[in-house]
């Protein structure tokens, strides 16, 4: 059973050394959508597209600010589908106060660091 | 044939004894504190209904009502996820994965009509507007109201 079938329309985060490749994997393959990367640190332009995929690498280095404007581009663009990367767990930051909670659970609809959930959720990707 | 079955995933003891008492007169009820649990269960067996908070720790709650409606059109639960305080953005978000959105301090008293009544297909309240449940209405009871407070 794959979590990600042909009506997912949320917002997927990827934990883990190999989230990178992953996440690209995902991007390219299942949504089969245009998709855009931005990689943190540094500024972040958002898109103007209104669909599309959105590749996020590192992020948990979002600042503050980024975080908010962030926020605000979600709601101003609900299908459009982001895909975030982290290479370590960014809940961690949420309980430290460093990320905010809010974004966190827009972000994180489909969370995948336990291998297990990643082979059941990429096999859509990969058959 | 099985009797229907809801699955609850509320991370706190206190709130998940609450909601599993209060559907618990309707329905068999199968309370889950943990994610990973929950998840595995889902895998393995259909529920009529999925009830879960939207925040499960490191994970959202959403994760499980995707997991649950990926077995076909036939086989997706009626899905309520919650959350403690009013999120626009999260309920817009909870209604694209095709969830009925409810706040936790209504759904203990809520959740006897989600499972006795019949529901339409998707939640097509707009989160945008305020809850109303629990104000006066018009009519009588608003005067009794008026009444009421004008004496004190």
């Amino acid at each position: 059973m794959d979590v990600l079938g042909h009506h997912f329309g949320g917002n997927v985060l990827l934990v883990g050394a190999q989230a990178a490749a992953k996440a690209v994997e995902l991007a390219a393959g299942l949504f089969q959508a245009p998709y855009e990367t931005r990689q943190l640190p540094g500024p972040l332009s958002l898109p103007s597209a209104q669909r599309g995929t959105l590749v996020l690498q590192n992020v948990g280095l979002l600042d503050p600010d980024q975080q908010s404007s962030l926020l605000l581009w979600l709601d101003a663009n609900p299908e459009v589908r982001v895909v975030s990367v982290h290479p370590s767990p960014v809940f961690e930051l949420v309980t430290q106060g460093v990320f905010s909670d809010r974004l966190y659970y827009r972000l994180n609809t489909v969370l995948m660091s336990d291998p297990v959930f990643a082979e059941e959720t990429l096999s859509a990707v990969t058959h | 044939m099985e009797a229907a079955r809801l699955l609850l995933v509320e991370p706190d003891d206190a709130a998940r004894a609450t909601l599993q008492s209060a559907a618990s007169r309707f329905i068999d009820v199968e309370g889950h504190r943990e994610f990973a649990t929950a998840h595995a269960r889902l895998r393995v067996d259909p529920f009529a209904f999925l009830v879960t908070n939207l925040r499960l720790h490191a994970f959202n709650g959403l994760h499980l009502v995707y997991l649950s409606s990926s077995g076909g059109e036939g086989a997706s639960p009626c899905a309520i996820v919650y959350s403690v305080e009013r999120d626009l953005s999260l309920a817009r978000e909870i209604h694209k994965a095709g969830a009925f959105y409810e706040l936790a301090s209504c759904l203990p008293v809520t959740i006897a009509a989600y499972l006795t009544a019949q529901l339409p297909a998707r939640d097509r309240r707009n989160p945008a507007y305020g809850d109303r449940r629990q104000l006066f209405r018009g009519g009588r009871r608003c005067w009794d109201h008026h009444l009421a407070s004008r004496t004190k």
